[in-house]
């Protein structure tokens, strides 16, 4: 039986123990400030790179990592495995997944042992589809049957996010500065959500955040009988311990899960959406 | 509200004003359009709304500039419709909502402007148009109510703005004074810790004086102990205020200068270990060795960072691990340099964690009463990795530990990596370690350090498999861990025949190995398994050492050891006291210098990295300096660099030679033996040996370790064996008055001098190395002050039994000899020059006379002096030393006693 690796991009905003746990191999972005350029969740967190900014820190860039590192990473993790799995973010808001097929064009026969899949989502959206893979890898599937329903699954995953304002998508070209300004000045909260694997505006909520966060999480789980049971990613960044276990307990409270997972956004992910970010992910049946 | 959002506050209503003012030109689109206005109001209005929306979203048309123009538009947008109506009526309205929008800038001028405009409108309506009808009373009624309604209204907002701006500029105020305030207390508690700074400096350096003086009493050496331990955590706590106040006022700058990461790891590991103490964990350090040789940061701070990091994980580990890993990834501008503490202790909190960078914050003070601290450590550690450029975060489960890292961007001056391995590729070695938690974290370090350094490392942890393959002899280096070769020592030994065999111990809990095999010190790292596989004649085994501690001894040689460290520096003198030679020490280059002026020293050792001036720089200053004496001065560079060909290096800068850190007693002789005067050199005598042996000490250890263990006794009292030794004998000699005297106080329940008593057993206990015994001694002491005389009743009896074992095997430790001191004066007395008369009735005269004046500090001068002669081959420190000690204790009269004898014993002779 081949020996099936599944890797993925940092951004995926999986907790580290998990990917020791279930031995998935991760590439890191990196951010780029006035002083340096680090490792995505190794070198800098998401609190880092919020406070860096809020404290006045103007450059934050984010950059996937460049097809030579991507071919880098996949010639070592073949040594340790016969295939691999690489589930990528989003082709429309990261190169990620350019930059990983232009290396496996330049690996030739050997790029052909490593499948790469758009996950059309970001943040732990794309981390349902990490675990999915990791499931099918355990039930001894090949890695083209897992690389095409991991593909399937991409159209069944809410990939939400609720952020406090436009501030942060505006710093990053996501938006316009007058938008960002009409949410600052009339307490508008946009609530973003992937779509076909662009990042679009699903809707508004008004008003005080912590009111207008929990409206967001039962407008969320209002369908919820269509929901999979299984398990939810509570993702944020720049939240007090205080809301997010509200917004468990709200979670908690509308609708059943097996598992529960609180997790941090990646500092890539934060520095595009801002402190008081926080989103539910789940799979729909 | 922050003084940055009172300033965006205004950008953010302009914004808001021209939203409103956008609708209300839609609105007047509209009404121009339904009510066939002329075309030039559409003109007008589109003119208005351009000039608008450029002069708002221009990023350098001031908000004042808007202001003006939205007000002037607004106006003339409302005073147009009132025109085009022919009735100034309907417009009232519209004129007070635009004054409402206008008062978002928070302008009274601006507002007053705008008013005297409306009124000149009215007054245009009146006067010029005569559309505002007073024919009757209605006619006149209905006008002053509506102009008295926008007037009032008007009136309102201005007194609404007015309290608004005031509240504004209170804000602004208030925020301009905190900071001044905070500027205040932090040029205060600049000042304050650094007049406190300079006496506690001198207080913490007197006691160490005080400490290393022969003939202490016991209560004066546990008070100047206790002193010490006090002012130096003091000292640590002003420091942190002192780097904190820096930091807050911007007042802290870095220095970039270049370094070698090995004397950093070096000093780290040096203080982390003497952190540790007596705690039963493990510091693992694992470094890349591939970290470029020359990097370029302010390596004070860097190592700081690092240390408080450390300090933090050995605090709050009781069991287990503290791990550092320092890491690099190479970048555009030279490494990201990635640091980790890792620790197996308590863990925090994710509510802590959010605290944890905060000032002034011990989190969890509940759980951690017993530890002390300012709070201050972590937030100077997190804005200085701020500072340079970098990044510091943490992760913690509770209860299980936690994980500080750091990343910083650093420059590199020199590409090569900081370890080199010898022909690395003819290095085949073995790890053997067993199976416990512990062995897997060595197995994961061995295996990271042979791919690291390019040498084939292998691992076993079943004894089966060792022999199996080393069974073919292909490996040239095997690695054991202590209790695995204690285990299999028969084998080891034998394998040691023919393959280099390094047994990994601690250097408190060290076994005894054959020459044939080698030792190699906790932590086991990168460095030290470096310096092993480089065959740098660094490690040796203890046999070797215990030889080398007694080959000579040079009473005659001043040796001068230079070092920024204060620890490292106690480390190197602890490890050249068996020589009995006379050590001085130095802080920095400057001072180093400053001492050499007198021309005394017979050999330097000389720290490579130090800030300001590094030991090349001294080095070369002191070469340039007149006189052939500082051409030929030995100067030996310590460091902690293990790359081939630094010996060449440091020759080439003027150095004579090198000794590595860490150090080892076998390269320290070999130095001392090369470049030290023969003729200082003696054969030590039996005492000598005796006082070096830490054979005995072994054997004090095995029988009885869990009570007692002199090795920590010996730190405790500053490392001068002869000092310890001396307060052991006494603890010995008092030990049983001292037992049947507490058995009395209990027996009547005496609680208040039994406190007393137990108290002084606590310290006197622990600072000979009976620690057990000083545990109980300290809950007794607690259980009297509490008056929980249960517990006493319960324990004494338990206490006393082992305060006689504890004597006991003290007694033993000391050869069954009553040691107060030498009853025969030693080699380096012997070789006191003889007294003359003259000299002898001048020192006896002057002695008398401190006595009458009950001057204690010249008694103690008069004695140092009288140290130097002996008389009739007696020793003079014996009298005058008792002397001086009678002095000390207010014991004049003794003291002067003391003196006649000696007095009398002279005029015998004569």
């Amino acid at each position: 039986m081949k020996k099936i690796g599944i890797s993925t991009d940092c951004v995926c905003d999986l907790p580290e123990e998990f990917f020791k746990l279930h031995g998935i191999e991760i590439v890191y972005f990196y951010i780029t400030t006035e002083t340096g350029r680090f490792r995505d969740g190794f070198e800098i967190s998401s609190g880092n790179i919020i406070e860096y900014l809020e404290s006045g820190g103007k450059k934050a860039e984010t950059n996937a990592p460049e097809p030579e590192e991507y071919e880098r990473f996949f010639e070592k993790n073949l040594q340790k495995y016969d295939e691999i799995v690489h589930i990528s973010i989003t082709s429309r808001v990261s190169n990620s997944c350019r930059n990983a097929a232009a290396a496996l064009e330049k690996m030739g026969e050997k790029g052909k042992r490593v499948h790469v899949v758009d996950s059309c989502h970001l943040s732990t959206g794309m981390g349902h589809m990490v675990i999915r893979a990791v499931e099918l890898r355990d039930e001894g599937k090949s890695a083209v049957e897992i690389a095409d329903e991991v593909y399937r699954m991409k159209d069944r995953v809410s990939s939400t996010f609720i952020t406090m304002d436009a501030d942060y998508l505006y710093r990053n070209g996501k938006t316009s500065k007058f938008v960002s300004k009409l949410c600052t000045t009339f307490s508008l909260h946009p609530v973003l959500t992937l779509k076909e694997g662009r990042i679009t505006l699903k809707t508004i909520k008004i008003g005080r955040y912590d009111k207008a966060m929990l409206r967001y999480v039962r407008g969320e789980l209002r369908m919820n009988r269509k929901i999979n049971k299984k398990r939810l990613f509570i993702t944020y960044a720049g939240c007090s311990i205080k809301t997010v276990s509200e917004m468990r307990a709200e979670v908690e409270r509308l609708c059943r899960f097996d598992e529960i997972i609180v997790t941090k956004a990646s500092a890539t992910v934060s520095s595009n959406c801002g402190p008081g970010t926080l989103g539910v992910l789940f799979v729909y049946d | 509200m922050r003084y940055t959002d009172i300033v965006t506050d205004s950008k953010s209503s302009a914004k808001a004003a021209w939203f409103v003012f956008t609708l209300c030109t839609v609105i007047m689109y509209a009404m121009t359009y339904f009510n066939n206005w002329a075309k030039w109001v559409l003109a007008l209005l589109t003119a208005h709304f351009l000039i608008m929306t450029v002069m708002t979203f221009h990023p350098k048309v001031p908000v004042k500039a808007q202001s003006v123009m939205l007000m002037l538009f607004s106006f003339s947008n409302i005073f147009t419709c009132s025109v085009m109506e022919n009735n100034i009526y309907p417009s009232i309205a519209v004129f007070i909502s635009a004054a409402i929008l206008i008062s978002v800038y928070k302008d009274i001028k601006l507002l007053l402007v705008y008013v005297a405009l409306i009124v000149a409108g009215i007054l245009y309506h009146i006067f010029v148009l005569q559309n505002v009808s007073f024919a009757t009373m209605t006619d006149i009624t209905n006008f002053i109510v509506r102009i008295s309604v926008m007037l009032t209204a008007q009136f309102f907002l201005i007194v609404y703005v007015k309290s608004m701006v005031n509240y504004g500029e209170g804000l602004k105020q208030s925020v301009a004074e905190a900071r001044q305030a905070e500027r205040y207390k932090s040029d205060f508690l600049a000042n304050m810790s650094h007049e406190i700074r300079t006496p506690m400096n001198a207080i913490v350096g007197m006691c160490e004086l005080i400490l290393r003086e022969n003939g202490l009493s016991e209560s004066v050496r546990e008070n100047c102990f206790n002193i010490q331990t006090s002012g130096r955590n003091l000292l640590a706590i002003i420091n942190d205020i002192l780097d904190f106040s820096k930091i807050d006022s911007g007042k802290m700058e870095l220095i970039y200068d270049e370094f070698n990461i090995a004397s950093t790891l070096n000093d780290v590991i040096n203080m982390s270990e003497a952190r540790k103490g007596s705690k039963k964990i493990d510091i693992i350090v694992n470094a890349d060795p591939n970290i470029p040789r020359g990097l370029i940061c302010d390596e004070v701070r860097l190592r700081q960072v690092i240390i408080n990091l450390m300090t933090n994980g050995v605090k709050y580990t009781e069991k287990g691990f503290v791990t550092l890993t320092v890491a690099q990834t190479k970048q555009d501008y030279g490494i990201n340099l990635f640091v980790s503490v890792a620790d197996t202790g308590i863990g925090i909190t994710e509510e802590n964690i959010e605290k944890l960078f905060t000032s002034f914050r011990q989190v969890d003070t509940k759980k951690n009463r017993s530890v002390e601290g300012t709070g201050l450590g972590l937030a100077i550690s997190k804005r200085l990795i701020t500072q340079m450029g970098g990044f510091i975060s943490v992760k913690s489960e509770y209860g299980s530990g936690s994980e500080f890292r750091f990343t910083i961007p650093v420059k590199v001056s020199d590409e090569r990596p900081f370890i080199t391995i010898k022909e690395h590729e003819k290095i085949h070695s073995l790890g053997y370690f067993g199976n416990t938690d512990r062995d897997r974290q060595y197995e994961k370090l061995f295996i990271d350090m042979g791919r690291e350094l390019n040498v084939d490392f292998r691992y076993t942890d079943d004894r089966k498999e060792l022999e199996k393959m080393t069974e073919s002899g292909s490996f040239t280096h095997v690695f054991a861990g202590k209790e695995e070769y204690i285990s299999n020592s028969g084998f080891f030994d034998e394998l040691s025949q023919k393959t280099k065999v390094f047994v990994i111990q601690d250097r408190m809990d060290a076994i005894t190995l054959p020459d044939t095999v080698k030792c190699i010190y906790k932590p086991f790292y990168v460095l030290s398994v470096a310096s092993a596989l480089n065959n740098e004649n660094i490690v040796i085994n203890l046999n070797e050492r215990r030889g080398a501690d007694i080959r000579f001894i040079a009473p005659k040689a001043r040796i001068l050891i230079v070092d920024d460290n204060a620890i490292n520096l106690k480390v190197a003198v602890g490890l050249m006291q068996p020589y009995h030679m006379q050590i001085m020490t130095a802080e920095s280059g400057p001072a180093a210098i400053k001492m050499l002026r007198s021309r005394d020293i017979d050999l330097v050792f000389m720290d490579h990295m130090m800030p300001e001036m590094d030991g090349i720089e001294a080095t070369k200053i002191i070469r340039d300096m007149d006189g052939e004496y500082y051409k030929k001065l030995p100067i030996v560079a310590l460091t902690a660099n293990a790359v081939n060909g630094v010996k060449e290096m440091f020759i080439r800068e003027g150095l004579t030679d090198f000794l590595a850190k860490p150090i080892e007693i076998s390269a320290l002789d070999r130095i001392l033996r090369a470049y030290l005067p023969r003729e200082y050199m003696q054969a030590p005598t039996g005492a000598d040996y005796g006082k070096n042996d830490r054979r005995a000490s072994n054997r004090a250890k095995s029988e009885g370790s869990k009570m007692f263990d002199p090795d920590k006794g010996l730190m405790y009292t500053g490392g001068d064996d002869g000092v310890y030794r001396e307060i052991l004998s006494l603890y010995v000699k008092k030990g049983p008055e001292k037992i049947d005297y507490i058995g009395e106080l209990y027996d009547k329940k005496d609680w208040k001098n039994y406190v007393i008593e137990v108290h002084a057993l606590k310290s006197t206990s622990l600072s000979i190395g009976a620690e057990k015994l000083s545990v109980i001694a300290k809950e007794l002491e607690a259980a009297g002050k509490s008056g929980s005389y249960v517990t006493i009743d319960r324990k004494n009896g338990a206490m006393l039994k082992m305060y006689g074992d504890v004597i006991n095997i003290a007694k033993e430790y000391l050869g069954d000899t009553d040691e107060e001191l030498p009853a025969e004066p030693s080699e380096e007395e012997k070789g006191l020059a003889e007294v003359t008369a003259e000299m002898l009735s001048e020192l006896i005269q002057k002695a008398k006379e401190a006595c009458s004046s009950f001057d204690g500090d010249a008694m103690s001068e008069i004695a140092e002096k009288a140290a130097e002669y002996s008389y009739n081959g007696e020793p003079l420190k014996k009298c005058f030393g008792r002397a001086a000690e009678l002095a000390e204790d207010f014991e004049y009269e003794a003291a002067a006693a003391e003196i006649e004898k000696l007095e009398a014993a002279r005029e015998a002779n004569v």
